[in-house]
């Protein structure tokens, strides 16, 4: 199954390692969509809801944070496409938020590929 | 409640721990630390910057010789050597590990703290911290051959 994947980070470097990532991966990744702040997440999600199969976002982003475009997923309803939320420096009562906000997982950075095939791999076998 | 000076310590124990999972996670670089003082003559070419608040506020610079930056940022990103490394990205490169590693480091040191980081900032040359002595340094070599330093400057705390 071919999947789209997008990518929401302010850093260049992140979604470059991402991409990489993902296409080094065993998942099939037919294309991978990319934003750079939250609200550009937000518009790009909201005009390729149908064919997404996974979102990839940081906390911190500048625009909108990871936060409110959770929120902002959970008002407008869509909620079926898995997501991944990254970040260094999240505690538990984030992650908590952020699970009841809509997100499927968490991965902290910094992470290797072997971390983020293994997280990929369990959010793409629900 | 622990000491600050015991909380200085361990917060320098933590920048190190995540200094090293950096390295071994995500830049596959070997990181030997020297004791201050001990480091060879270096030209540091690159600095990156970033800037915390909480229970402890202050400064984290982290310095780089030319070709370690390089290096650094080339297989952070997956840049094959012979293919062109833009300063831009080299840059932005040194900027998301500034990031990652004061979160991380942060993040070891007190897991249920809450902690701002600012926007990092990475340029050529040197930027000086705000205390030109820092409240405590690590250095050492990366790869065996390059030199790297990391200097933290602390604010006083509010009670000091």
């Amino acid at each position: 199954m071919s999947r789209t994947i997008a990518v929401i980070d302010d850093s260049t470097t992140i979604r470059s390692i991402l991409r990489k990532a993902v296409m080094m991966s065993d998942i099939d990744a037919k294309e991978v969509l990319e934003a750079d702040n939250g609200l550009d997440g937000l518009d790009l999600i909201k005009r390729t809801k149908e064919k997404l199969n996974l979102v990839i976002m940081d906390l911190k982003m500048p625009k909108m944070d990871g936060i409110a475009l959770l929120n902002e997923l959970k008002n407008a309803g869509i909620q079926s496409i898995p997501i991944l939320v990254l970040s260094s420096t999240a505690d538990q009562q984030i992650q908590e938020k952020c699970k009841n906000l809509g997100a499927t997982a968490f991965l902290k950075k910094p992470f290797s590929h072997e971390d983020f095939k293994t997280v990929l791999d369990r959010i793409l076998a629900r | 409640m622990i000491p600050m000076n015991a909380l200085h310590s361990q917060f320098k124990d933590s920048v190190t721990t995540a200094f090293e999972e950096i390295l071994d996670k995500m830049v596959f670089m070997v990181f030997e630390p020297v004791t201050p003082g001990d480091l060879p003559p270096a030209e540091f070419a690159y600095t990156s910057q970033i800037a915390f608040t909480g229970k402890l506020s202050g400064r984290l610079s982290a310095y780089f010789t030319r070709a370690t930056a390089e290096e650094f940022a080339r297989n952070l990103i997956g840049i094959r050597r012979g293919d062109v490394l833009h300063d831009s990205t080299l840059e932005d490169a040194l900027r998301e590990f500034a990031n990652i590693l004061a979160g991380r480091a942060l993040a070891l040191l007190a897991p249920t703290e809450p902690y701002n980081l600012q926007l990092p900032v990475a340029q050529r040359g040197t930027i000086l911290p705000a205390s030109s002595s820092p409240d405590f340094r690590i250095e050492g070599m990366l790869n065996e051959i390059e030199p790297c330093r990391i200097d933290i400057s602390l604010n006083p705390s509010p009670s000091a």
